[in-house]
């Protein structure tokens, strides 16, 4: 597959790259990993250490929105590893969030993380199925295959329809 | 369901951002909890997860830049081993009285190439670090070499020739690589800052023995690329403040691991992934200003292209609007090419409009003359971006010459594509059709081979296929599988990129190469092709494959730290 590069330019404008992919993508970055982990300090902590590292690593990452979202997720895996040794996520409650959203998270927990996660950035981070490769650097078709099974599973659990 | 998340209102983080980037040795670094530390080493798995893009440019200008002092680097030494061997991996030499016909370090001295003298430091690693340098099952054992066999691919050996398993600690599983050295492979496991930065570099051979480990804390590898006596190791201090890569080429000897200087090139240049194993280009970034506009260069900057088997190196100037400012003049490639005097050709592509090439480097001279660069830049397969675009066959100053009909390009994270010679292997579909959710699907997908130079369809294998290694001939493709049905494809094949035909009694369950087919939760998988050699990795899982023509069974290898 050919690659076509960035230019590599100086520390501001590097620093403008990133800065751009914040403006474009945090929100939704951030909301997803809150629904991926259930806890806003591991979802505050995961963005800012990714871009934090994008910042850091400069010309050495060519697509930074790929490198923060994959980074972002990783970092968050393993901070849920940490914190729960494959326990339960926390329950999520009702009063500080927009409506309904406490319930579908709840549900997600039952999830196992490999479908929650694939869920959560198709369906809250805004990502198509064809597009999630770059993110997750799984080949697409390996992707599709993934969210196939895990739609499925999502429809029995959460009794409704998912996509 | 989902659409309530669009409520959650998430905090302003720039100013938390910018300082974490900020790291510890910037004075406006402002310490946070600990929860940091064990988010930064999940971060770090990113990195690998990354590889394949990070890494791929190993070797690329720029990763190459001032090497800095890394904490620890002691020789290695042959006192005894303190770990266990690894399993069913006979202890052997190489024959070192018949040096092979491709290393010949006395017609190439190092010394053509800048190398400062070689040191060695002893500073204490900062965290206990169980890296064995002194765990060499096998004596350092002179000189290494490939059969000239694996220099071609095409139909593999049934089996792995190198079955390697890592089984190093959680604290260097944070970032893999590996490349293919005469004789073995190189692997090299670390941990990232600020969790005590540290790797290991091990070089396993072909037999199965470990030809020499180093290990370092303190530093983080940025790549490694092989010449034919070195291996070339890029580092950064994580630490300093200044963002990319810091350090420059850390040389070892490959026959023993031992210090052998520092590769001082130039680095900052945007570059393409090296097209060439052989031959390596160097050189610095257009400068610019505060708008982002070109500047002038400096009068006396050149490229500088290494020449990997003879460690020599060949100054040459920057395109004449480099040192003007006229435009960007960066985006150079090297291509390996017999039709060039060196054995290489630079192409600098247009920083607007590519793949058109603005002017190449041949026989000594920048030209920008359109016969020129169409006499040595080929045709080359191009799909504009967005689904629905055509393949179009288009010369080097992007004239369409031909235009793959009735069918659009095959979009995943772009247009897929390899290149095989006079071949173009070209995923398509006959349209995208809209989907009830909002999306697009493409209809009857197929891959293509197609003639680089006229477009004539050679053959077509329909459905979705995964394609892992393109050359000389062959492509390892999977069979065709649906997504959409949940099934995976079940078989990897080799087929001959002339004809699309199968090679006999080449496949292999998909698991062989994809033995694990989602790895979000785990560490990158990857599968690289160098020569006749296929890299296959899945975290700690290294498998090297050789071809038929070579392969004597598999060697197993449980790599100790």
């Amino acid at each position: 597959m050919r690659v076509v590069e960035t230019l590599a330019v100086s520390a501001e404008v590097r620093t403008d790259r990133v800065r751009a992919v914040y403006e474009s993508d945090h929100a939704r970055l951030w909301r997803s990993l809150y629904a991926f982990t259930s806890s806003r300090v591991i979802a505050d902590d995961a963005v800012a250490e990714a871009f934090a590292q994008a910042l850091r690593r400069g010309e050495e990452i060519r697509d930074v929105q790929a490198w923060v979202w994959r980074a972002a997720y990783a970092i968050a895996r393993g901070e849920l590893k940490r914190g729960r040794s494959d326990g339960p996520l926390p329950e999520v409650w009702v009063d500080d969030q927009p409506e309904g959203v406490a319930d579908v998270m709840n549900r997600l927990a039952a999830m196992s993380d490999g479908d929650r996660e694939l869920l959560v950035l198709c369906h809250v981070g805004g990502w198509k199925p064809g597009e999630l490769g770059r993110v997750t650097g799984v080949p697409a078709g390996v992707i599709r295959v993934r969210l196939h099974r895990a739609t499925r599973r999502a429809r029995d659990l959460l009794g409704t329809e998912v996509g | 369901m989902f659409e309530g998340f669009d409520g959650l209102q998430p905090p302003d983080q720039w100013d938390d951002i910018t300082n974490r980037a900020a790291g510890p040795g910037d004075p406006s670094f402002e310490p946070r909890n600990g929860r940091r530390i064990a988010f930064v080493a999940a971060a770090s798995a990113a990195v690998v997860g990354l590889a394949g893009v990070l890494w791929l440019g190993l070797g690329d200008s720029d990763d190459l830049s001032t090497v800095n002092t890394p904490a620890v680097t002691v020789p290695p030494s042959t006192a005894p081993a303190t770990i266990a061997p690894p399993t069913s991996a006979p202890p052997t030499t190489v024959d070192q009285t018949e040096p092979p016909a491709n290393i010949a370090p006395e017609t190439a001295p190092p010394t053509t190439a800048p190398v400062t003298s070689a040191t060695a430091t002893t500073a204490p690693s900062a965290r206990a670090f169980d890296c064995q340098e002194s765990g060499i099952t096998g004596e350092p054992d002179g000189m290494h070499a490939d059969d000239p066999r694996l220099d071609q691919f095409g139909p593999l050996g049934s089996a792995p020739a190198l079955d390697i398993m890592v089984t190093w600690p959680d604290l260097l599983r944070e970032g893999t690589d590996v490349v293919r050295v005469p004789g073995g492979v190189a692997v090299v496991r670390q941990a990232r800052w600020p969790d005590e930065p540290m790797w290991a570099l091990t070089v396993v051979n072909d037999e199965g023995t470990i030809r020499w480990r180093r290990c370092s804390s303190g530093m983080e590898v940025l790549g490694m690329f092989p010449t034919a006596q070195f291996l070339v190791l890029t580092e950064y201090d994580p630490t300093l403040t200044t963002a990319g890569p810091t350090a420059g080429g850390k040389m070892f000897d490959l026959s023993t691991g031992a210090d052998a200087g520092t590769l001082e090139l130039p680095t900052g240049m945007p570059g393409f992934p090296p097209s060439s194993n052989r031959f390596r280009l160097f050189g610095v970034g257009q400068p610019h200003d505060e708008q982002g506009q070109p500047q002038p260069g400096a009068a006396d900057a050149v490229l500088t292209v290494l020449d990997t088997d003879t460690m020599a190196t060949t100054e040459i100037p920057y395109p004449p609007a480099f040192y003007t400012g006229e435009q960007y003049a960066d985006w150079i490639q090297l291509i390996e090419t017999a039709d060039s005097g060196g054995g290489w050709l630079l192409k600098q592509y247009s920083s607007e409009n590519y793949p058109v090439v603005s002017s190449v480097f041949v026989d000594g001279t920048w030209s920008e003359d359109a016969a020129i660069i169409r006499s040595v830049v080929p045709v080359t397969a191009y799909a504009a971006y967005g689904m629905g675009s055509a393949w179009n066959g288009l010369d080097p100053l992007g004239a369409v010459i031909w235009t793959v009909p009735d069918r659009v390009a095959f979009w995943a994270e772009g247009p897929l594509s390899f290149e095989d010679g006079n071949v173009e292997l070209l995923m398509v579909c006959d349209r995208y059709d809209p989907t009830e959710n909002g999306g697009s699907e493409c209809v009857s997908p197929a891959l293509l081979g197609v003639d680089r130079d006229s477009g004539t369809t050679l053959w077509e294998l329909p459905g979705h296929r995964e394609v892992a290694a393109v050359g000389d001939g062959y492509a390892l493709v999977s069979d065709a599988y649906d997504p959409s049905n949940g099934v995976p494809p079940t078989t990897w094949m080799v087929v001959d990129t002339t004809t699309g035909e199968p090679v006999d009694a080449q496949t292999w369950s998909y698991a062989t190469f994809e033995t694990n087919p989602y790895s979000m939760e785990d560490e990158g998988m990857w599968i690289r092709r160098t020569g006749g050699v296929v890299l296959a990795v899945n975290g700690q899982h290294i498998r090297v494959w050789t071809p038929a023509s070579s392969s004597t069974g598999t060697v197993n290898v449980s790599l100790p730290i």
